[in-house]
């Protein structure tokens, strides 16, 4: 069986050591291009990539991330040292435009995928990511000088692998595919 | 019909009193008010109610590409009057506008790029999304009327350069700059208008045989 996207997918993983390598823009470009083919309501296409360049704001926004379930707990301090950062945001304003109360919904379902389209994208690449949602809106927010319109949904951290983490447990198809 | 003792607030029906002659009355009574005689302020409420009503307006696709900045700031209203131009889109030769900077209120209408480009690529964002916004903005000079408010559209402005000038997000493109004010109390003269013969046409037939209220397709006479 030779499926390169189901080998991708099956491949990743979440990846928090990264060698020092920076990781040349062209893949990164790639990255993001796989990004904007996600499936998207109505094409709006409600996302908006912020890679961190400055370094500034890289520690603000490392400081705005919370590991585990407190928001008080301690930063993610590994993303200090990933070869790049993008936050993902998503413009629920876009979609609600279109499609009223459930817009905003529709919105942040349109760039999960396009976050996971990401992953995989640099999985293919050879690059290692990681998909990190525990952070403080507000100072995310602040770090980035977000448009009011705007909502970060996600910070991905990518670079190349220091270690290939092993496969974490998954359900088993017949667990969780059920018919009616 | 009246629910709970409060009006329906449906759809006004064609014909129906307070429908299409109020509107049209409205429409009439819209014109550029000189810069120096909006001089007065008005509750930023209602103003803000006036820019609600943007909403109403039709869009491509529903998009509703715009977004209203009310002006708040002294300096920013400095920085649009010296992005005034003459008539002729020719720098002003004291480089600012007075008139501009003592208008009672400022609003930036701009178009979101992005809200733009998503369906429709560049013809979303050069040529829909600015026909949206026109229609928004002339539909917020109209709710502005409604409220005793005044306003005159600004186009004697450098865009490109204001926008930049005023460090607006990547995400927005100024498209215009109205003003608003307390509608003057003393009657203004109205600017005049073609009679409808000389714009409305139907094809195969005269020019000037159609358009004009009663009918005729007289034209005015000069006096």
């Amino acid at each position: 069986m030779n499926h390169p996207a189901i080998d991708a997918i099956l491949r990743r993983r979440t990846v928090r050591d990264f060698r020092p390598d920076p990781v040349p823009y062209e893949l990164l470009e790639l990255v993001v291009r796989a990004a904007c083919n996600a499936p998207t309501s109505g094409n709006l296409q409600p996302w908006e990539f912020y890679r961190v360049v400055t370094p500034s704001v890289r520690e603000r926004l490392v400081a705005a991330t919370f590991g585990g379930y407190s928001r008080t707990a301690p930063s993610q301090a590994w993303l200090a040292d990933a070869p790049e950062l993008l936050v993902v945001c998503c413009d629920p304003v876009r979609t609600t435009a279109r499609y009223g109360e459930d817009g905003p919904r529709y919105a942040r379902l349109d760039v999960a995928a396009a976050i996971e389209n990401m992953l995989v994208a640099a999985t293919a690449l050879g690059l290692g990511s990681a998909w990190v949602g525990g952070f403080r809106e507000a100072a995310v927010r602040q770090a980035l000088g977000l448009d009011p319109d705007l909502e970060p949904v996600g910070i991905v951290a990518i670079g190349y692998p220091r270690t290939e983490p092993p496969a974490p447990y998954r359900l088993p198809v017949a667990d969780v595919l059920r018919e009616v | 019909m009246s629910v709970g003792g409060e009006e329906s607030t449906g759809p006004v029906p064609p014909g129906s009193a307070g429908g299409p002659r109020r509107t049209e009355e409205l429409m009439e009574a819209l014109f550029d008010v000189p810069l120096a005689a909006l001089r007065r302020p008005v509750e930023p409420r209602l103003l803000d109610e006036a820019l609600a009503a943007a909403r109403f307006a039709p869009s491509a696709a529903n998009l509703q590409p715009w977004t209203f900045v009310r002006v708040s700031q002294p300096r920013t209203v400095s920085i649009i009057a010296e992005h005034a131009l003459s008539s002729l889109g020719l720098p002003l030769p004291n480089h600012r506008n007075e008139a501009l900077a003592e208008a009672a209120h400022l609003v930036l209408v701009c178009l979101n790029v992005l809200r733009a480009k998503c369906r429709f690529g560049d013809r979303g964002l050069e040529l829909f999304a600015v026909q949206d916004v026109a229609a928004a903005a002339h539909t917020v000079r109209l709710a502005a009327l409604e409220r005793g408010i005044a306003s005159h559209w600004v186009r004697e402005l450098d865009l490109a350069a204001l926008d930049e000038a005023l460090g607006l997000s990547p995400r927005l493109r100024l498209q215009a700059v109205i003003a608003f004010g307390q509608a003057p109390d003393r009657q203004l003269e109205r600017p005049p208008r073609l009679i409808p013969s000389q714009f409305v046409r139907v094809e195969g037939e005269p020019l000037g045989a159609a358009g004009s209220p009663d009918g005729t397709g007289a034209e005015e006479g000069r006096s």
